[in-house]
């Protein structure tokens, strides 16, 4: 009876070691046929990205494969850094914005169209008329880095990139504790050189006096608001130490323009050479798109206001020494 | 008796040039402006000055042109720029920075875009002379709008192209809307002999002007050739006006609006009209030029001033049947 016993237990305990590997087995089997579908589902994203701060954001987290169109600007940035490779293979150049060129849009059958508000805002209704979802940011208003952190959170949650975001944003943080100084060099940022002497400039509560302040400046315009057109008395009252002035179509022709600017002998920038040209491709981008890339413009103006930086800021400099690459994530 | 108004107009200049002097974006504060030192000499001396006297030189020199080519035209609503001098003057200066902008030969002339201002004016008007040089008054005035359309046109392809290029140009404003800002004297001094030439000639010439405006025939009676005499006052008008353009961009409607107040004030025959045009064209842009140059916070251009004023005065002509009257005359 003994014997039976044992050999039926011994029957039972195969039995049963028989049903768990058939189960586990049956569930491996179940599970690896469940997840092979899911890990066809690859998202179908085709991103039509119409704003280089927008562009920035989208590579970062990681979207550069899908973008499937993107704008001119864009695509200057990402030429001028070497990243253009960062982009879908096929990626279509759109050279007009805005208006927006809908019918090219259309064509490049995309799931979501991002813009910047400013840009495609009055566009909207249009676009999805035509039948395009469409997102805008206002990043290129964008008073400091928090309001271009958080676009970057929601354009992330459209795509469930907030893992990426996260490390965006940190990453963002960390360059700009990195290159943040303090001081009171008060600075004049020009835009724009007419013929006559008037300019454009930055104004407070806008990203180029942001960017200012991080580096350690004080924005020479700072109680005006926007980007005012100003006339050359000015600049001869506030007389700041330093002056940064975008390139006017070229570097001659600036400074040309600077070198004829009234009384420029007589104030401080110009007799204690302290006078800086941007060229108007990266060193220029980086400072007037707001999005990742704008960590570096508080390193370039911290250079300028230290008298580190030569007195033509082009964009060999900028890369070579600011060594400006865009993240992935 | 009658030229018992220009006293005080004469007055109202003499008071309006002082009293602007202080006004502007800086503002110079008045026990400064009878002891002006510092900054506020140099404000002073190299932009203020120049600007509020080169404002009335401008303002006297569109009234007067607008006042005689209404005459000679025998229409309310003639201008200065009735010959596309406006149009072609700022097709050369944006020509010229398009030159720039694509780095194309000839490019340098953007140095000198002014007097590329100066040559096209003058060559639209002369396109305008030879179209209409057969075909009398009206021709002149047809030949004048074609040209104007043909100018307007390129400026705005060129502009499109501009600002593909250069996203960050402004618009032209300069240009296209005006903006008096003179520094230095030279083109003081070039205004001042352009506006005594006109004001000279036109008083000196009143009584002929007034003839050819009454019709024909009675010119010719009294040996006059009207069509050879309204050619040679179109050619010195544009002559000014083309360097007024070439100074300081289109600044529109004074030449309709002055003459047609100036008329109420003094009387409508060129030997009143000329000199108060004059006075009160003078008056006019030095406080249109106060409100536009930064006055308000902000720079405005003059011709968004001067259309404002503008536009009671033409409903007013039109209104009161003057514009028929003219246009039957």
């Amino acid at each position: 009876m003994d014997t039976l016993s044992n050999t039926m237990n011994r029957f039972l305990v195969y039995g049963l070691i028989a049903v768990v590997v058939v189960a586990a087995l049956a569930s491996f089997l179940y599970f690896t046929q469940r997840t092979s579908p899911q890990e066809s589902r690859v998202p179908h994203w085709r991103i039509v990205s119409l704003a280089p701060s927008d562009t920035q954001i989208l590579i970062s987290l990681g979207l550069g494969k899908y973008i499937v169109g993107v704008d001119y600007y864009s695509y200057q940035l990402l030429q001028q850094i070497n990243s253009t490779g960062l982009l879908s293979h096929n990626v279509t150049v759109l050279s007009q914005i805005s208006p927006p060129n809908v019918s090219g849009i259309l064509a490049l059958k995309p799931t979501l169209v991002v813009g910047e508000e400013g840009l495609l805002g009055s566009y909207v209704s249009d676009l999805q008329q035509a039948g395009l979802k469409v997102y805008l940011t206002n990043d290129d208003y964008a008073p400091n880095f928090s309001v271009i952190e958080a676009s970057i959170k929601d354009l992330a949650s459209l795509f469930n990139r907030t893992g990426e975001a996260s490390k965006l944003v940190a990453w963002m943080n960390s360059q700009v504790s990195r290159f943040q100084a303090r001081g009171n060099t008060t600075l004049a940022y020009i835009l724009w050189i007419n013929p006559d002497h008037s300019f454009y400039t930055v104004g407070s509560g806008n990203f180029v006096n942001y960017l200012i302040q991080l580096a350690g400046g004080s924005n020479a315009f700072y109680n005006y608001s926007g980007y005012p057109e100003l006339q050359p008395d000015s600049l001869i009252v506030r007389n700041p130490q330093v002056i940064v002035a975008q390139e006017v179509y070229n570097l001659s022709y600036t400074q040309y323009l600077l070198h004829d600017f009234p009384a420029a002998n007589q104030l401080r920038a110009f007799s204690q050479g302290r006078v800086y040209i941007l060229s108007e491709d990266l060193p220029s981008s980086i400072l007037n798109e707001p999005g990742p890339l704008s960590v570096y413009g508080v390193a370039l103006l911290q250079d300028v206001m230290g008298g580190s930086a030569p007195q033509y800021l082009n964009s060999t400099w900028v890369e070579e020494h600011l060594n400006v690459t865009l993240p992935v994530f | 008796m009658r030229q018992r108004y220009l006293l005080p107009l004469c007055l109202l200049l003499g008071l309006s040039l002082p009293l602007s002097l202080p006004l502007g974006e800086v503002r110079i504060p008045l026990p400064t402006l009878f002891h002006p030192t510092g900054v506020y000499w140099i404000i002073l001396e190299r932009i203020r000055l120049p600007t509020v006297i080169s404002a009335a030189l401008i303002g006297a020199s569109l009234s007067v042109s607008g006042a005689i080519m209404q005459l000679l035209l025998r229409n309310p609503l003639m201008d200065p720029y009735v010959t596309g001098t406006a149009a072609g003057g700022a097709f050369g200066a944006v020509l010229a920075y398009f030159l720039l902008a694509f780095n194309l030969p000839l490019a340098w002339i953007s140095y000198v875009a002014p007097e590329v201002a100066f040559a096209f004016a003058l060559l639209s008007t002369l396109i305008t002379v030879l179209i209409g040089r057969r075909s009398g008054v009206y021709g002149l005035v047809v030949g004048g709008i074609v040209v104007s359309y043909l100018f307007s046109s390129l400026i705005t392809v060129l502009v499109t192209l501009i600002q593909v290029r250069f996203p960050q140009v402004p618009p032209l404003e300069f240009w296209l809307l005006g903006e008096v800002l003179v520094i230095g004297w030279v083109k003081v001094t070039v205004l001042g002999a352009l506006t005594s030439l006109l004001l000279v000639l036109g008083i000196r010439q009143a009584r002929r002007i007034d003839l050819a405006s009454i019709s024909d025939e009675m010119s010719h009676a009294a040996g006059l050739n009207p069509s050879r005499f309204r050619v040679l006052w179109i050619g010195l008008v544009s002559l000014v006006t083309a360097y007024v353009v070439s100074t300081v961009g289109i600044i529109g409607f004074l030449g309709i609006i002055v003459p047609h107040v100036a008329k109420r004030i003094g009387g409508g025959s060129a030997t009143h009209l000329i000199p108060s045009s004059a006075i009160l064209g003078a008056v006019v842009l030095i406080w249109s030029n106060v409100l536009s140059n930064g006055v308000l916070g902000m720079v405005i251009p003059v011709t968004a001033i001067t259309s404002i004023l503008a536009t009671p005065v033409i409903v007013y002509v039109l209104v009161s049947g003057s514009a028929r009257e003219g246009a039957q005359g």
